[in-house]
This record gives C-alpha cells, structure tokens and sequence, in this order.
C-alpha cells in the first residue's frame, strides 16, 4: 500500500475509533445507559428521566472535554516534535503544561472573577515556557537529552509554583489536587466556551501548517534553501502548539503524556508525514482520551480515579522506551 | 553571475573565520571550493547561500545583494544541497516535490506543472524506480539521488552542493559527480565545497583553494596545481601522470619521497 493511500486510511480508522470512543463515553460509567434507554427519555423530551439526565449533564461535558483535550495535546506534541525536531518532546515533558498550569492557578487565585482569562493566561504560560526551552534547548550541537532535561527542571521550578499557590490560596482552584495529575470530572459545558474556541483555532492552524512541519523535518538548513522564513514558521508552530496546550492545560489540568504516545503510536503505524499526522493524531487522541477516561471511571466503580494518573501509569513507560530506542539509533 | 565584495564572517567573539575574501563565480561553470577542515570553506558556501550572514562585506547575485532578497526569491534563482545527518522518512517523491515550494503560493497545492516537473527531476537522476521509497531507507547513493532531485525540481539556475559525495563508495563518488557534471552541461552553475582533491580536480572548471580563512590561490585546475598552494597548505606532494591527453593525480606525504 503506498504512503498516501495508508495515511488516508489511518485518518477514517481514527475517526470511526472517535465515534465509537464517543458512544462508549456516555453510555459507560458507574451507572449503565443504553442507548436505546437515552433515545427514548430524548425523543420523549422527559428531561427528568435519570438516563437523559445522566447523559446530557454528567457525561456529555466530560466526552467533550476529553475530545477537546485529547485532540489538542496530541496535535500539540506532534507540532513540537516537528518543530524541535525531537521525538522526545512533548507539551509535559518539556514543560509547557507547567506554564499553562501555573498561569491558571494565578489566574484562580488573583482573578477568579474573570473565567474567559484561563484560557487565555494558559495559552501565555504555554507560550512562554516553550519559547524559553527553544531559547536554551535548541542550538548546534546541543543533544535530544538536554531538550529534556531542560524541561523536567523548567517542570520542577514551574511545578514549585504551582505548590506554593495551592498552599497559600487553597481555595483557589476547587479539586487542585485533581488538577495537578489532570482530570476530567466536575468539567460543565460552560467551562468550556473559552477553549473551545482555542482549540478550534489551534487545530486550524496545525492543518494549515502541516506542509511547513514536513519541511522543517527535513533540517534548518535545507529548509531555509528552499525559501521558507524558518523564524517566522517556527514561531508560529509554537505558538499554535502553546494555544492547543494552553486550552487543554485550562480545563483539563496536567495531563500528561497523551501529546507523546498519540502521534508515536500514528508515526509508527504510517510515518511521519504531518499530512496525515496531524489529523490522525487529532481524533486519534481524542479517542485515546475518551477511552481512557471511560476505564478511569468504570475500572475502581463507584470510585474513580482521574484520567491523568492512568495516562501517567501508560505514558511513563512509553517515554522509557523512546529514550532507550533514541539511543540506540544514536548509535548508528 | 556570483560576486563577493571583502566579506569577513565571525561567530560571536571568535576571530574571524573568513577574512577578506573577494572573488566571483562564473555562470555555467563548475567551481570547487577547497581547504584543509576549518579553513572555513563550508563557512563560505554558507555566507553565499544566505544561511549566515557576513559581518561585513557582499554578497552580490546579478548585481544585487542576496542579503536583501526576499527568501522565496533567492530560492528560485539558488538551491542548495546541505549534508544530511538525520534523512526523513518521507517518500523519495514527496521529497522532490518539497522542491517545489518557493515557487507555491502559500497553502496552494501541486499544479499539473509542478508534478511534470517532479517527474521529469526524478527521471533526470534515475530515482524513478524508487520514488515511492522512504528516504531513510534508501543507500547513500540513491539518497543523494534524491536530494538532488529535489535541487532540481526547485528550478534554479545555479545549485550549491556541500560535500556531495562524503560518506559515499568510491564508484558512487563517481556517479555523483557525473551527475554533476552532467547538470552543468544541462546549463546549471555549480558551486560545490568538496574534500577529495581528486574528484575537484577532474569535475571542476575553476577550483578556489583556501587557508585560514582565505583565499590563497584560485583558477583552473592545472593552474591550482602549478601554483604549488596544494603542496604547501596540505603539507602533501603532488605527482602528475600523463596518459594520452589525460592527467592524473597522486598525492603522497613529503617525508616518503
């Protein structure tokens, strides 16, 4: 099969494995919902049918914001693999989850009576912290480890941050403690007008610029031969892979590691053109998020754990093996 | 076609790595650039193509400043051919078409021009039969196939190349430089650094041969060898061989003879 025929294929699976992972998200749960028992309470117009209202105001928001944020971290961290040219960056190793993370709490505790800003101080915090890590991180010479490690301590003193907010405004993020490892219960449709709108935007762009990642790929040098303005298309990959990070960061928490294993996954099933990259991690990392989130409420039911520590519990070891397979091609 | 107008080049608070250089390359000519490793040749090649920019003196193409061109514009009048360290995994054709891009509007696709010209670039340099392969997957010869075809495709008139032939065989060296030679027949201005002294002095019609930052001789290659500057800045003799028209080179250490 050629390259283009299996990307094209890659990016239908992923789209039936979305809507599939969609059905599953409001009809799984501590309580079980057919379908059949939701059309008839929704065409019936009963709204106070447990099933409708179990589906329409539990679950609903929390499949969107799994999509919403699945789809925008895994784009985001193909973005960045693009664009650093490191198949070890990702938004929360390197640390841009943290910045969002962090602008949120401050955002919580000093102006809590201003919603619309999460999103927006997210997606500076993201953009900030990315631009910072290319600033120390990227150079000549400069190895695929340092990228990371520049990133865990950018995490540590962002994370540090974070702490000191929580303790010295503990009201100001209700479920901080949920925000810190990433969760989705308590999201209301509400919360997510503003990132919505990001995501959107963020998600535009990366399409848009799915042509200027391949190129990128191909080395600096190469690139700016072929005519591009390598500044000005690196800017504007991290400062779109900031937007989609930022927006997630704001409703979501730190959730980690979908922005890795989701365009790896994909990457290794088709390569790495970001034509088909780009949208199959989209709705491939909306499923992923959606599923996952579904096991973290029905494998412990009644209780549940947030989605971020299952994604942690897949992601780590996945992040293990990268390092050690990206030593052993260094070796070649 | 090329001028170059007393251009220094420095990184950062280190001495200048190119000094004065002042020289020009010819249209339709293949020159070489040669010099013992950090005499600065890939450092020129580099200021010419626009990666670096000189800290003082021009850079002049058709009399204009390329430090003053727009990227696309320069893009479609020079290509270049870097050292790839890190090959893509991409398609030998979707390579070539990368080729392509300064002469797209932005967020337009191939137009049927395009794809017969990606055609015909693969067909130039025989990567036909590989054209659905992964970059990464192909030999050194065959990757360097591909890079040149997507030189190609980008329409220029002139083509840089830094280094071609490193890290390949010794008939695959060869090959390259036919190709080579064979693009400059086809009317394209080469423009090449190289480390073999062999492979320059038969492939090239002027070699330009520096030291420490400068140029310290440059013509034809017959008038390079005269001048002795190989035997000097490489601390080498040179021996000459004649058979029929042809001459020969060979190199030994000084200490041996």
């Amino acid at each position: 099969m050629n390259s283009r025929k299996k990307g094209m294929l890659m990016v239908f699976c992923t789209i039936a494995l979305t809507i599939v992972s969609i059905v599953l998200g409001l009809c799984l749960g501590s309580t079980q919902v057919s379908p059949a028992d939701f059309m008839r309470a929704f065409l019936a117009g009963d709204i106070t049918d447990p099933a409708y209202r179990i589906v329409i105001h539990s679950r609903l928001p929390r499949v969107l914001g799994a999509l919403l944020a699945g789809s925008a971290l895994a784009v985001s961290g193909a973005i960045l693999q693009a664009v650093l040219q490191n198949p070890l960056a990702s938004p929360n190793i390197i640390g841009v989850n943290s910045g969002a993370g962090l602008m949120v709490l401050l955002c919580s505790a000093f102006l809590p009576s201003h919603p619309a800003l999460l999103p927006f101080s997210a997606f500076l915090g993201a953009l900030a912290t990315a631009m910072l890590i290319f600033a120390l991180a990227m150079g000549p010479g400069v190895s695929r480890i340092t990228l990371v490690l520049t990133g865990i301590a950018m995490s540590s003193i962002l994370g540090a941050g974070m702490n000191c907010i929580m303790i010295l405004y503990p009201d100001a993020y209700i479920g901080a403690s949920t925000f810190l490892v990433g969760g989705l219960s308590g999201i209301t449709l509400k919360s997510l007008n503003f990132p919505v709108a990001y995501i959107f935007v963020g998600l535009v762009l990366a399409m848009l610029l799915r042509r200027d990642m391949n190129i990128i790929s191909l080395g600096t040098e190469t690139a700016r031969s072929l005519g591009m303005s390598v500044n000005v298309i690196r800017f504007l990959l991290i400062f779109t892979s900031a937007i989609l990070a930022g927006a997630a960061v704001s409703f979501a928490g730190l959730i980690g590691f979908v922005g890795l294993i989701v365009p790896h996954a994909i990457r290794f099933l088709i390569g790495n053109d970001n034509h088909y990259l780009v949208p199959a991690s989209a709705f491939g990392g909306a499923a992923f998020v959606v599923l996952c989130d579904v096991i973290s409420r029905v494998a412990f039911a009644p209780y549940e754990i947030p989605v971020g520590i299952l994604l942690s519990f897949i992601g780590g070891p996945f992040f293990i093996y990268l390092i050690i397979r990206n030593r052993r091609s260094n070796h070649d | 076609m090329i001028k170059l107008e007393n251009v220094c080049y420095s990184y950062p608070g280190q001495p200048n790595l190119l000094q004065n250089i002042t020289t020009s390359f010819e249209e339709y000519k293949v020159t070489s650039i040669l010099g013992p490793n950090g005499c600065g040749k890939s450092t020129l090649l580099k200021v010419i193509c626009r990666l670096l920019q000189p800290s003082s003196g021009k850079v002049l193409l058709r009399g204009e400043d390329v430090h003053g061109m727009k990227n696309k514009e320069l893009a479609k009048q020079v290509a270049l051919l870097s050292q790839t360290n890190h090959p893509p995994e991409i398609t030998v054709e979707d390579l070539v078409a990368y080729g392509r891009y300064p002469h797209q509007k932005y967020g337009q696709g191939l137009m049927p021009q395009d794809k017969q010209i990606i055609d015909q670039a693969l067909r130039y340099v025989k990567a036909e039969d590989y054209r659905h392969r992964m970059v990464n997957r192909l030999s050194g010869g065959q990757r360097q196939r591909a890079y040149i075809a997507m030189a190609l495709a980008q329409d220029t008139d002139i083509i840089f190349l830094d280094e071609p032939t490193t890290y390949l065989d010794i008939n695959i060296r060869f090959d390259i430089m036919e190709l080579i030679r064979s693009l400059n027949e086809a009317g394209k201005t080469i423009i090449m650094v190289l480390h073999d002294l062999n492979l320059a002095l038969e492939y090239s019609d002027h070699i330009i041969l520096m030291d420490n930052g400068m140029i310290q001789t440059e013509g034809s290659p017959q008038e390079v060898i005269r001048s002795g500057e190989i035997d000097r800045i490489f601390n080498i003799k040179t021996h000459l061989f004649k058979e029929g028209t042809q001459t020969f080179y060979h190199f030994s250490k000084p200490t041996l003879y």
